[in-house]
């Protein structure tokens, strides 16, 4: 360290007038200062060196004074330097050299330290020309190291957070949602790309913009919302309660958004404004609509479905119980629907529903609920109605459903509805079983004849059977299990000449867990609601073949001929036709010993399948009868598509016929058109001589009834058979 | 008050002499050639000054004056447009890795030292032919319009005609343009005037 003392200031001594005090001073003053200072006569010789650059530069005063710098500094090469002092000392001129471009301008250094790693004092220089008697050179050196080091700080900090912002705004332009900064006043600070485009607000028109005027947001009705968002804004309201509004762009246009809000804070100051992100969700919004309408409704109709009906009607009974009021609940069936979806296609079944969809709703309230709930059923939900009302409007429904003509191509069908009726009232007790009363109640209705309204009524003998077929399901499978069928036989004889015949229909029985005998009556529709009848069927030909196996050699001598009934479910499917055509192979049946009963609703609903049953049984020599003739739909016109060769003329026409013409006409007709088709006939439900005797004027071909004969076990015929064969020489033979 | 046309042309060739070596320590400094335009000479009102230096330059510009003073006096300001005087920086500090957005206010110094060099060049060149001793102030930097810069200087009050003496140097192949002038008062250019017929009398 050199001594503060070896300091000299010799300009002080040339200046001999002044007082020896204030040179004194003045020395302390230069040597005091914290700046470089630098003194030079007109002939650039050192004339000033002050403690600072003693300091500095570690040269003193003593080997400074009198030289020239470059004398003292032999390597220094700044010209600029040298210039600047030559400019000063002959025109007087002042210079400046900053560190930028003279970094280094003395070999100087902060400390011993920094020498040693040789790391020099950043300099700002100044020259300055002072004139007394002759002119100086003042130079001042400024150690700007701090101010250098600050500056390369704020450079790198500047670049760093530069790249930092190029890399958000980067996100910011690729990123699918739109941003939107204000600054405190709430006024536009940036914009991102998207937000550009969802607001309209192209380029920077929107810089500097009140928030509320870029992001204009109204509600549903179209009402602007401005100071709902100031305020929002304003609070700094929390994003999840952000309320669903829409923006209207700058075009007008308004758009369904997801927005949040989130204020801008720094450590320091509470608020520096907010930033809205925000994307447009009109089509997801529109998405999610459409899916909640597809959960809810029936795509085909449009009407409500079976879930949202699920849930109105749960909401109804919540509300009957809580207070005491009454709603009706319809359920629907439509007759005859199955034929036309059989006979023209899906296609019509189809737009048969929409139809009838658009008559239903036309008898509906406003709030009264339509719904499809599967293939053909429908059902309505009516608040606040009276037993009666709801059966006023259920008759008004049925009536105008059976007045509606359906046309299809040149075709044209009358359907029916059978609407069920159960009242939503405190006492019910649950949804299921107000479905299952009103399903009950329709089914019901369909029993009686269809194209009815019935009102269910907890314990009715009609309803409450529908509601046995629940247990019957599992009555019918045990019994198929257990095998606990019993085969019976019903005569059909010829009409016209007493002759002995051999020609049964073969019928069954059920024997309950208690040995009880069970009709058909009471099992067969459940077992065709439940899908058990092809089973039966089939339980039923293989019995029936067995038998006919084990007295082969008496039968076929007796001519034997037996019919036996088949439901519409055995003719769908390819499962019983494979059945019978195995078991007659396998028990080795005489197949003309065989004709098999098929409805004429049950064939004209499958039609092409029955068709297609028939030919393939026809074809190994079976034979077949259409039952019930008559009774369904009637039209001859599908008569002649099915290769049937026999017609059972329905009961119902002939156990009346000989009191109703009508019935007798009726009976008359479907003799004559049997006959003209070269097909026999038989008249079922003879239970008189008078009816035998119509039956016989009309020349019907065979009878069956009670008055003909009542069913026996099948084996008792078979036996009795034995015995006749053997009485019997001359037997007839019936031709059929 | 006039300046005869000869007295006009000898100023304009003086000025020239003075950018020319003006040009030269530039030149050096930013390593690339720098151009010179003819000088014009010219006696108008200060608003008319600060209106025409507004239209070459632009309205909004950096500058570095230096006030001088002896015989003759005035101030003497070397203006770059404001939007390209961060690419000077760039030609001077010969860094290009660096956003042309981010050079600010903290190369004021650079501008400073060029103005420094550029001034001190021209006016010591006048001082070296007229032979007489000036007394100059360090560079003042400033940033501002045109007006402004115009109002504060020494001549805020001067109602009467200036002095512009104006050229102007393009570093070429930054495309840099910068406008150099001297203005001075009334009784400022008698005094130059005389200096003038002082120099001619002498050289001829």
């Amino acid at each position: 360290m050199i001594d503060n003392s070896d300091a000299f200031f010799s300009a002080a001594t040339a200046q001999s007038e002044l007082a020896k005090i204030d040179q004194d001073l003045a020395a302390a003053i230069v040597n005091t200062s914290d700046v470089g200072i630098l003194v030079l006569d007109s002939h650039g010789r050192i004339n000033c060196w002050n403690q600072w650059l003693v300091n500095s530069s570690q040269v003193s005063a003593r080997e400074a004074l009198g030289k020239t710098i470059q004398q003292v500094f032999p390597d220094i090469k700044v010209q600029r330097l040298l210039q600047g002092i030559k400019n000063c000392l002959n025109h007087g001129m002042s210079s400046q050299l900053s560190h930028k471009f003279n970094p280094h301008v003395l070999p100087l250094y902060r400390s011993q330290i920094e020498r040693d790693k040789g790391l020099k004092m950043a300099q700002l220089v100044m020259i300055k020309s002072v004139c007394n008697t002759e002119r100086y050179a003042l130079v001042q050196i400024f150690d700007v190291s701090s101010a250098v080091a600050r500056d390369y700080m704020l450079r790198a900090k500047a670049l760093e957070h530069r790249n930092q912002e190029l890399n958000t705004r980067a996100i910011l332009t690729s990123i699918t949602d739109a941003v939107i900064t204000t600054n405190s006043q709430g006024k536009i600070d940036y914009m991102n790309p998207m937000a550009k485009q969802l607001t309209g607000w192209h380029q920077d028109q929107g810089m500097a913009v009140p928030l509320e005027v870029v992001f204009k947001l109204v509600d549903s009705e179209g009402v602007d919302q401005s100071p709902s968002l100031r305020q929002i804004v304003k609070v700094g309201q929390n994003s999840e309660q952000l309320p669903e509004l829409l923006l209207k762009n700058r075009d007008k246009e308004s758009m369904e958004i997801d927005w949040s809000l989130a204020p801008i804070a720094d450590e320091n100051v509470n608020n520096s404004g907010v930033v809205v992100v925000f994307r447009d969700v009109s089509t997801a919004r529109k998405l999610a609509k459409q899916v909640s309408w597809q959960a809810s409704h029936d795509s085909l109709t449009g009407l409500s479905n079976r879930y949202s009906f699920d849930l109105k009607l749960k909401e109804l009974l919540k509300d009957a119980k809580a207070h005491d009021r009454k709603h009706t609940l319809l359920y629907m069936d439509l007759d005859q629907f199955k034929i036309v979806n059989d006979t023209c296609g899906h296609v019509a079944g189809d737009e048969l529903l929409r139809q009838v969809s658009q008559l239903l709703s036309s008898h509906l309230k406003e709030g009264e609920t339509l719904a499809r709930l599967g293939g053909d059923e429908f059902g309505v939900l009516m608040t606040d109605s009276s037993a009666q009302e709801s059966l006023f409007v259920a008759n008004k429904i049925r009536h105008s459903v059976s007045n509606f003509r359906f046309g299809w191509g040149e075709k044209s069908f009358s359907i029916g509805v059978s609407i069920g009726l159960s009242q939503i009232q405190a006492d019910s007790a649950s949804v299921e079983q107000l479905l299952s009363a009103a399903d009950s109640a329709c089914y019901a209705a369909k029993d009686n004849g269809r194209n009815q309204v019935h009102v269910y009524q907890a314990g009715s003998s009609e309803a409450s059977s529908r509601q046995n077929e629940m247990q019957w399901f599992t009555i019918i499978q045990s019994a198929l299990e257990d095998d606990r069928f019993r085969l019976y036989a019903q005569a059909i004889k010829p009409v016209g000449y007493s002759a002995e015949s051999a020609y049964y229909e073969v019928l069954i029985r059920m024997v309950d867990k208690q040995g009880e005998l069970i009709t058909p009556g009471a099992f067969i529709p459940a077992a065709e609601r439940y899908g058990l009848m092809s089973a039966i069927d089939c339980w039923v030909i293989s019995n029936v073949f067995e038998l006919i196996m084990e007295h082969s050699s008496q039968y076929l001598r007796s001519n034997l001929r037996l019919a036996i009934n088949l439901s519409g479910s055995s003719l769908c499917g390819k499962d019983v036709l494979e059945f019978i055509t195995r078991a007659v192979q396998r028990y080795n049946i005489p197949a003309d010993m065989i004709t098999f009963e098929i409805t004429e609703t049950a064939a004209i609903s499958n039609l092409s399948a029955a068709n297609h049953f028939i030919r393939e049984l026809k074809n190994a020599g079976c034979l077949f009868s259409l039952d019930d003739f008559g009774s369904g739909l009637s039209s001859f016109a599908y008569l002649k598509n099915l290769p049937v060769d026999c017609l059972k003329i329905d009961g119902a026409f002939v156990k009346d016929m000989v009191e109703d013409p009508i019935d007798r006409a009726m009976v008359e007709s479907i003799n004559q058109i049997g006959h003209v088709m070269k097909l026999k006939t038989i008249a079922e439900f003879v239970e008189n001589d008078e009816i035998l005797n119509c039956v016989n004027r009309i020349g019907v071909d065979f009878a069956q009834g009670y008055g003909i004969a009542k069913p026996v076990p099948l084996i008792e015929v078979l036996d009795s058979l034995q015995v006749t064969k053997k009485q019997a020489a001359g037997r007839t033979i019936v031709d059929v | 008050m006039t300046l005869s046309d000869f007295q006009q042309d000898v100023i304009a060739e003086l000025l020239n002499i003075g950018m020319g070596s003006a040009a030269a320590s530039l030149s050096e400094m930013v390593g690339e050639p720098v151009g010179l335009s003819v000088p014009s000479v010219e006696f108008i009102h200060k608003r008319e000054a600060s209106c025409k230096i507004c239209k070459i330059v632009g309205a909004e510009i950096v500058g570095v004056k230096e006030t001088f003073n002896g015989y003759f006096w005035g101030d003497a300001i070397l203006l770059f447009p404001e939007k390209r005087c961060q690419k000077l920086v760039r030609a001077l500090l010969h860094d290009n890795s660096f956003p042309l957005e981010m050079i600010s206010e903290m190369e004021e110094e650079a501008i400073t030292e060029v103005g420094n060099v550029i001034l001190n060049s021209c006016l010591g060149s006048l001082a070296n032919i007229f032979e007489e001793t000036l007394s100059y102030g360090l560079p003042q930097y400033s940033q501002g319009t045109c007006h402004e810069m115009f109002d504060e200087g020494n001549f805020a009050s001067d109602k009467d005609g200036l002095l512009l003496l104006h050229m102007d140097f393009v570093l070429k192949e930054t495309n840099i343009t910068g406008y150099l002038t001297l203005l001075m008062n009334v009784a400022s250019m008698h005094a130059l005037s005389e200096q003038i017929d002082a120099y001619l009398a002498k050289v001829m």
